[in-house]
């Protein structure tokens, strides 16, 4: 053992995965409390070095890290991965334009737009928005002075490349998802966008444009509480196969899914926990 | 406001301790934070046994055997230990919590660059909730990358080629 050790003075341990660009930048990185883009609830986000990055959180029900010559009960694993500033800001946009109706709406300021009550943590993403905003806006300049409003046909546009690239990706995770159907890929890559987009406007929209039927994961579990007791030892099966899907994801109980995993292997279910933000 | 500081981490740092191949994963809640001689008592051994190219290794822990996998980290990330400094002062009394709670200050101790996870009753293999969960990078990488204006042009000009 060297002379000095890595956890002098340290009370609490966790492990994180994150980018290494993380390093630079030579201040630390900021816990942001945002608005989550489809539960609109507080949640955490790391902005470190200039990129916003969610965290995510992974805890099987029994584990603890041996690392090095130190034991840490907390066998939880956290993920920060970089998260596109666009779907974060999506809801604020789409509010600050007070779209009525048919109306699309005003054209406003960034800082205006940003300026979000119980939520101060926005005025930092203001570059980061000012980069990356105009991709989904209409935007009108004066003088110096730049107005912004969201405009809904840029936002399906790149809702439509968002599903585009991630239904590549799907197949190459692993063999379950290759031999899954093409549509079947998309409907996964669309419930997976899901994942940061309300349902009104954007995730019915979004269904609406791509030609699939929107389906309300609450009408879904009636149905499927409704199918026969003499096939239910065959739907269990298919919810074990379901069930993996959700998995291969990272995050588990997507919304279009919840249905068939709660009448599955509950057990598996708990092993994983939503990415509780919370707890860094 | 929290933080997390990586600063320490850096390429041109060379403070900072390298735990690569010492972090496991293991398969049961061991109630103690704090240092112990993991490395004295804990020796894992390669296998000869692969299952869907996933390589097993083999450990015993408190007499019982151990299967597990080191999974490297992807291109691009590193592993890091964070540490929380003790809440308490000079005198051993614990300082306001307040403060810590709200405003925690984490700092990275240590890195590595792959992890080792150990099951307990069955061999290590692709279908391991840990080894599916690291699917996560990909599919953030996909669904996180900034959409650039060709991409746009290239799905509003040929709105009628499938998904």
């Amino acid at each position: 053992m060297s002379s000095t050790v890595w956890w002098e003075g340290v009370e609490k341990t966790r492990v994180l995965i994150a980018p290494d660009s993380g390093c630079g930048g030579g201040k630390p990185g900021e816990l942001l409390t945002l608005r989550h883009p489809k539960s609109e609830n507080g949640t955490c986000y790391l902005f470190n070095n200039g990129m916003l990055q969610e965290i995510q959180w992974f805890k099987q029900s029994y584990g603890s890290w041996f690392l090095g010559d130190y034991i840490s009960q907390d066998g939880s694993l956290y993920m920060a991965t970089p998260v596109d500033p666009v779907f974060i800001l999506l809801p604020v946009f789409d509010q600050a334009r007070m779209k009525k109706g048919d109306d699309p709406g005003k054209f406003r300021q960034l800082d205006e737009i940003l300026f979000v009550e119980g939520y101060p943590d926005y005025q930092h993403l203001l570059s980061l928005a000012e980069k990356c905003m105009e991709i989904v806006c209409q935007t009108q300049e004066v003088g110096s002075m730049k107005f912004y409003r969201l405009d809904n046909s840029k936002v399906l546009a790149w809702l439509t490349c968002k599903v585009r690239c991630l239904k590549k990706t799907l197949p190459a995770l692993d063999k379950n998802y290759a031999a899954q159907d093409e549509k079947q890929t998309l409907v996964d890559a669309v419930s997976i966008v899901g994942e940061y987009l309300k349902t009104e406007p954007w995730l019915k929209l979004l269904y609406d444009h791509l030609g699939l039927e929107f389906v309300d994961p609450v009408t879904k579990e009636t149905n499927t509480e409704t199918f026969p007791n003499a096939i239910e030892n065959k739907m269990d099966y298919s919810n074990s196969s379901q069930e993996k899907a959700n998995k291969k994801t990272g995050k588990p109980g997507k919304q279009t899914k919840q249905a068939k995993v709660e009448t599955g292997s509950k057990n598996i279910r708990d092993m994983f926990s939503r990415a509780c933000k919370k707890k860094c | 406001m929290g933080t997390i500081d990586l600063s320490a981490a850096a390429s041109d740092e060379t403070s900072i301790a390298d735990l690569s191949g010492q972090v496991h994963q293991v398969p049961c809640c061991i109630r103690f934070d704090g240092p112990s001689q993991v490395s004295n008592y804990f020796k894992p051994k390669s296998s000869e046994v692969e299952v869907d190219g996933v390589r097993a290794e083999e450990a015993h822990f408190r007499g019982r055997k151990l299967q597990g996998a080191t999974i490297s980290l992807p291109t691009g990330y590193s592993g890091f230990v964070l540490g929380q400094a003790s809440n308490k002062n000079a005198n051993g009394k614990r300082k306001a919590s307040s403060d810590t709670e709200e405003n925690p200050c984490w700092e990275a101790k240590a890195k590595f660059d792959k992890v080792t996870y150990w099951n307990h009753d069955s061999l290590p293999s692709k279908d391991d909730t840990i080894l599916r969960s690291f699917h996560w990078f990909s599919i953030s990488e996909a669904l996180h990358k900034p959409v650039t204006v060709e991409d746009l042009v290239a799905v509003t000009d040929t709105p009628s080629v499938p998904i």
